[in-house]
């Protein structure tokens, strides 16, 4: 399992570069000239050339690759135009709401896929199964921001029991925070919800099938037993390999229902920057998303490789 | 699909490899419209993509009026003259989403396409040959799903001036690693056939070979994923537009429809439902018909 963990962290290094070198391009590949991009409106002559001089921009391109890359790992993730403050402040400041965001939705997601996905899947062509999947079906299409607008319509203006938009820190006042969070996490959820109920329900049936089951129902282990600690445990297998790509939809969704609830997060913040043109902040939160999807990836792989023990007793003899 | 190729083969006893591969294709063909009939959301899917197709290719004779014509009838409630009402600068909502649906039926289908064009040969290419070139193609495809999906769309977007050429451009950026993924799965699996060394032992050109023997291997997750991907790109497109980063005004476009009038959503909230309900239904549609597709295309299922 350690061998199995190493390997993956070794790995990890030139998936980093590769983000880091096309989050570096792809600020060289906005049209016009870099130094009037990173200053905007605060062009001066004198600010030209300290700029110049930071990003070594008279020297080839891969030197200020390295310099760039150096300045990120001590700390420098460049200053806003707008803000005209260390950027990095304000992304820490804001990553903590995001990461609620996300975790909330996801927790959301699985309270509602694992149990209606496995009653799906255990009564099949049944009503249960029927309004599941046609639920699941439309929650697959709906756009997140078209669903945060409908919760917002009922639950925010017609009923008036939640509120429609803004935060509340955890810090100040934990049931208003949890009541600004509501309707964001259950947007954002709902989506994943309805993908992973189809998942789970098609896993289930596949391993409700097989002869380990029917033994166990055979030798007199109750059904609840049954379902929970020896199907499910083999059903949620296929589910945590496509984690990954449902934790990128997450976060992609993350940045539109931001701007919806007006969440004060990493991805409005990401908006605010490209409406302002702030490419320094842009930049900055590219990065930032990127190399927090490539490390909830490794951690989703570490999780497969505990939940399927073929992992951990495949590891060639040293 | 096997019997039907004994049957072909067996009563003249002689082996005709090309014969054989042409009915193949037909009866596989056969077989698959014939699963997909039988599927009654997928019909429903496959009915409201072609009155979508239908739409979009009519829309100047279907609206009512023009979609940008500003009158000061703004904010009406639906009525008769506009039966889904007016925005905030008098324009008829119908027309608005009849002409959007251009949009979307555009980007959706043009950039799965592109996409699709793109990274089928990268995967082919990558699975076939192997070596380094598989090597190359493949990490350059991880650096790009590194990616969170959507975070890369709008990385593009700002690279280029948002703009309905770009957005499609984007997508299909996006697309091509997962699809040259897929084939190259598929692909592999091919390869290691004895078949295909029998065939190229027959010192057949290697693209014949991919083309005749290799590629109809790969066709059916092509379909599906291309199928689905459609959907998936008008939801992203309709984002990028809510955003403000795709198509930009005065066009028609749903995504953005939903976000210019959200703040009288307390007054008027009929302009925001109706531009997502045309999203919700066309991608709905897509995907039934996706999902209908995949079914009728597993080789699992008996016929």
């Amino acid at each position: 399992m350690k061998e199995y963990i190493l390997r993956r962290l070794v790995l990890l290094v030139p998936t980093v570069l590769g983000v880091t070198l096309l989050v570096f391009l792809m600020m060289r590949f906005i049209p016009g000239d870099p130094v009037s991009l990173l200053l905007g409106d605060y062009y001066t002559p004198e600010a030209a050339a300290v700029i110049h001089q930071q990003y070594g921009l008279d020297r080839p391109l891969h030197m200020q690759y390295v310099l760039w890359l150096k300045q990120v790992i001590s700390g420098n993730w460049g200053y806003s135009i707008i803000a005209k403050r260390p950027i990095l402040s304000d992304l820490a400041r804001r990553l903590p709401i995001t990461l609620e965001l996300v975790i909330l939705s996801m927790a959301f997601a699985l309270l509602i896929a694992i149990p209606a996905g496995i009653i799906a899947a255990l009564r099949p062509n049944s009503w249960h199964d029927y309004g599941a999947m046609t639920t699941a079906m439309i929650g697959v299409s709906i756009p997140e921001f078209f669903l945060g607008v409908l919760l917002i319509l009922m639950f925010a203006l017609a009923w008036d029991v939640l509120p429609a938009v803004g935060y509340v820190p955890l810090t100040q006042s934990a049931s208003e925070n949890l009541r600004h969070m509501v309707l964001p996490a259950v947007t954002l959820g709902l989506g994943r919800a309805a993908l992973l109920t189809r998942l789970i329900r098609a896993s289930m049936m596949e391993v409700i099938r097989l002869d380990y089951v029917t033994t166990a129902r055979a030798k007199g282990v109750r059904e609840w037993l049954v379902v929970l600690k020896h199907a499910l445990k083999n059903a949620l297998i296929p589910t945590v390999t496509v984690l990954g790509l449902q934790i990128g939809f997450l976060i992609g969704g993350a940045i539109v229902v931001e701007s919806v609830f007006s969440v004060p997060g990493v991805g409005s913040f990401g908006i605010t920057a490209i409406a302002m043109r702030d490419y320094p902040q842009v930049q900055a939160f590219v990065l930032l998303v990127a190399l927090a999807f490539v490390l909830m990836n490794l951690l989703v792989d570490i999780l497969y490789g505990f939940l399927d023990p073929r992992i951990k007793y495949d590891q060639p003899a040293s | 699909m096997r019997n039907e190729m004994t049957a072909v083969v067996a009563p003249q006893g002689q082996v005709r490899r090309g014969e054989s591969d042409e009915v193949q294709a037909r009866s596989m063909l056969a077989v698959t419209l014939r699963r997909l009939r039988r599927s009654h959301t997928a019909m429903v899917g496959l009915a409201i993509v072609v009155l979508l197709l239908l739409v979009a290719a009519l829309a100047d004779v279907l609206a009512p009026y023009s979609p940008t014509q500003t009158t000061p009838n703004s904010m009406a409630e639906p009525n008769w003259n506009h039966p889904l009402g007016t925005d905030l600068l008098g324009r008829d909502v119908l027309s608005r989403i009849i002409h959007g649906s251009r949009i979307s039926v555009y980007v959706g289908v043009v950039a799965t396409l592109l996409g699709t064009l793109l990274g089928v040969p990268l995967g082919v290419v990558a699975g076939f040959y192997g070596g380094w070139i598989d090597n190359l193609i493949m990490r350059l495809m991880d650096v790009l799903l590194a990616f969170p999906i959507f975070l890369l769309a709008i990385v593009i977007m700002v690279i280029l001036a948002p703009s309905t050429t770009n957005v499609v451009l984007a997508l299909a950026i996006v697309r091509i690693p997962i699809l040259a993924r897929i084939v190259r799965g598929s692909v592999l699996s091919v390869r290691e056939n004895e078949y295909i060394e029998a065939v190229k032992a027959l010192a057949l050109s290697q693209v014949r070979v991919l083309w005749r023997h290799v590629l109809p291997n790969c066709l059916a997750p092509i379909i599906v994923t291309s199928t689905l991907n459609v959907g998936t790109a008008i939801i992203i497109e309709a984002s990028l537009s809510f955003l403000g980063l795709g198509t930009q005004p005065p066009t028609p476009t749903w995504g953005w429809d939903l976000k210019q009038n959200l703040t009288l959503i307390e007054i008027h909230p009929w302009i925001t439902i109706f531009p997502g309900l045309a999203i919700l239904v066309t991608v709905l549609a897509f995907n039934l018909l996706g999902d209908g597709l995949r079914d009728a295309l597993d080789p699992r299922l008996k016929a």
